[in-house]
């Protein structure tokens, strides 16, 4: 399949007032056309830095610096003008956020902010505007869009909300979708309708998804291929199917390990990884994640590891346990 | 809406009664005797008397107060002691003086703070953020009286663009109405405008961290769109506020205002009328003022709705 956005080497920066802190470290990776991308990891590892940066969507004139490409069909979105980007953000590339409530705007109608984003890419008039805004809220799966299309996001039920913020998304029928954990602020069963949704329209209009979340559960189910994120780096990354029957780094293993499944002999305590995520200025000399490993050893404290390659096709890890190509099942 | 409305209008109805009360009970302790400063000092102590018996100062506090109530039902508002004409008439002929130039002031208030706190929070921590928030404090700090003599020498005395003082009605031109009004209302309005460029700019930043903010630009929205539809639109409530009530404002500061520029408005019927202890006229005009105050409240909430969807008054149903 043809990439559709490829992401080589990308490094966030952020200037604090404890200096400079790279939250998104050398971060490489594609998302191919038609795929849903899962990106995965605990909160604070750069996951939502990352899709954050594609859009650049962080202040740069003091804030932030980019380094590396962002390139989508081959076009460096790091190297475009404020006004060029405008012209992708919602456009080619469109987002959706975690919390529906606090990221449509309160004072103005759903079919208000759709009309919105369609106008600022498309010139049509304001009429037409909300006929398309009808039909995405339809398509979202809203009952009565033609009334929906005049109420305010307080008015909407939580899931509802959400589909409008899809719907506000797909407005401008974009390339790529970045679903920065779509479902983590929902019910659990309105978190499989909306997730349903997604898997629905990534096939029906054939863009490329970026999901990001926390859930293994949401990956597994609607994901084709993997990234685990540690701190700012990839650990890991391979087909879902790979990455849960063969979790390699000491990272996913732990992860898989510590989900709870409804055959999880009860007497047993829900294994956990070991200590809590250090903080990015503490990150050592060595593998990001020696301190919490239980395979470390002394040349994961002293020196960093690189991703390598895995037998199969497109697995890659970053951890010295297979730094000669090595098999997974030798680690075990 | 209806019951909102009632309940309002009697909330309204409540604020009023307790200034009236507050009002009566403070003017009547300042001590000194409207009779006595009618008739003047050499009047004998029978005259005196004959005077207070007229004007029914031997009544009880509470005696007086009812009567003066029931009087205000019935659209009398009292006769003034000093000069011979009903407080209705007095506070008619300077109404309108007062009433223009906070307008004029409110105006100028909002055009300058308005868009100024919006910029002050698009270049948060630069150079033209820190000089806005230091005018600002400064506007704040300048008392307006000293901002008004000031002027007063400068576009007056030395440059001779604005009359020293006075009012020129707007039957007498309209341009000279303006001039006449123009540095009172900077007097007034400049200080506000101070408050309402630092209450724009907090609620601003406010505003621009939020999660909404966030969508806009990822819809592809310029930052103007940002900062003045999607942003500006959401910190209105707090700039609603300070707005109403610097215009509540405008009216009780124009007692010192208007004395420097003479402006035969609520401000200067005040001050001469506390001055000659007219009872009458001094209640009458402060009860205006009080009126202001809540009439302003009450266009706040109804604004709130308007702006604010979630504040919508209930009973909206569609």
């Amino acid at each position: 399949m043809e990439n559709l956005l490829k992401v080589k080497e990308l490094k966030t920066s952020f200037q604090t007032l404890r200096g400079e802190v790279t939250a998104v470290d050398g971060v490489s990776f594609e998302v191919k056309k038609g795929e849903i991308l899962g990106i995965v990891g605990e909160s604070g590892c750069g996951k939502s830095v990352t899709s954050q940066s594609i859009m650049r969507l962080y202040n740069e004139k003091e804030l932030v610096k980019y380094e590396g490409e962002v390139l989508l069909e081959g076009n460096n979105l790091l190297k475009l003008s404020e006004k060029e980007m405008r012209s992708v953000r919602g456009n080619d590339i469109a987002m959706i956020f975690q919390d529906a409530l606090s990221s449509l705007n309160p004072v103005f109608t759903i079919g208000n902010q759709i009309v919105e984003a369609i106008r600022l890419h498309e010139k049509i008039s304001k009429k037409e505007a909300k006929k398309r805004a009808v039909e995405l809220l339809r398509l979202t799966g809203i009952p009565i869009p033609e009334k929906r299309v005049d109420a305010y996001p307080h008015e909407l039920s939580g899931g509802m909300r959400q589909r409008a913020m899809i719907a506000l998304a797909l407005s401008c029928q974009p390339k790529l979708l970045i679903a920065d954990e779509p479902t983590t602020a929902l019910d659990v069963t309105i978190q499989a309708q909306i997730m349903d949704l997604i898997v629905e329209l990534n096939q029906k209009m054939g863009m490329g998804i970026m999901l990001i979340t926390h859930d293994l559960g949401v990956v597994a189910h609607t994901c084709q291929r993997v990234i685990v994120m540690y701190l700012g780096q990839i650990v890991e990354e391979g087909m879902v199917d790979e990455i849960f029957k063969n979790p390699s780094h000491p990272y996913t293993k732990g992860l898989i390990k510590s989900v709870p499944t409804t055959n999880t002999d009860v007497s047993r305590k829900l294994y956990t990884i070991k200590g809590v995520v250090p903080l990015l200025s503490e990150a050592g000399e060595g593998c990001r994640f020696c301190n919490r490993c239980e395979m470390a050893t002394e040349k994961c404290r002293t020196s960093k590891p690189h991703l390598y390659s895995m037998k199969n096709e497109g697995h890659r890890v970053r951890c010295f346990l297979y730094e000669k190509g090595g098999d997974c099942h030798e680690a075990k | 809406m209806k019951k909102y409305f009632f309940k309002r209008l009697f909330y309204t109805i409540v604020t009023l009664l307790i200034v009236s009360v507050i009002l009566f009970v403070l003017t009547h302790c300042t001590g000194a005797d409207p009779a006595k400063l009618v008739l003047g000092i050499q009047a004998t102590p029978e005259a005196v008397e004959d005077l207070r018996e007229k004007m029914g100062l031997n009544d009880s506090l509470i005696v007086q107060y009812f009567r003066w109530l029931g009087d205000i039902l019935h659209g009398d508002l009292g006769t003034s002691y000093m000069k011979n004409k009903t407080v209705t008439e007095l506070l008619g002929e300077s109404f309108m003086p007062t009433f223009n130039i906070a307008i004029y002031a409110e105006i100028i208030s909002m055009c300058i703070g308005i868009p100024l706190g919006v910029l002050a929070a698009k270049y948060k921590g630069k150079s033209a953020s820190v000089a806005i928030s230091s005018v600002a404090l400064l506007g704040m700090s300048i008392p307006g009286f000293l901002l008004a003599l000031f002027m007063m020498m400068a576009f007056c005395v030395k440059l001779q663009w604005f009359p020293v003082a006075g009012y020129t009605p707007a039957m007498e031109g309209f341009l000279e109405h303006i001039r006449s009004m123009t540095l009172p209302a900077i007097a007034l309005g400049f200080p506000q405008a101070a408050l309402i460029t630092r209450t724009t700019n907090n609620a601003m930043l406010e505003v621009m961290n939020t999660e909404y903010i966030k969508t806009a630009k990822a819809k592809g929205a310029s930052e103007g769109a940002i900062l003045f539809k999607h942003a500006l639109r959401n910190a209105l409530i707090p700039i609603i506020t300070v707005c109403l009530q610097s215009f509540a404002v405008f009216f009780g500061g124009a007692v010192i205002i208007e004395q420097i520029f003479n402006i035969p408005g609520i401000g200067t019927l005040v001050f001469s009328s506390i001055s000659s202890r007219d009872y009458y006229v001094i209640q009458g005009a402060v009860l205006v003022i009080a009126l202001i105050y809540v009439v302003a409240n009450i266009l706040m909430d109804i604004l709130y709705g308007i702006v604010d969807p979630r504040i919508r008054i209930t009973g909206k149903s569609k």
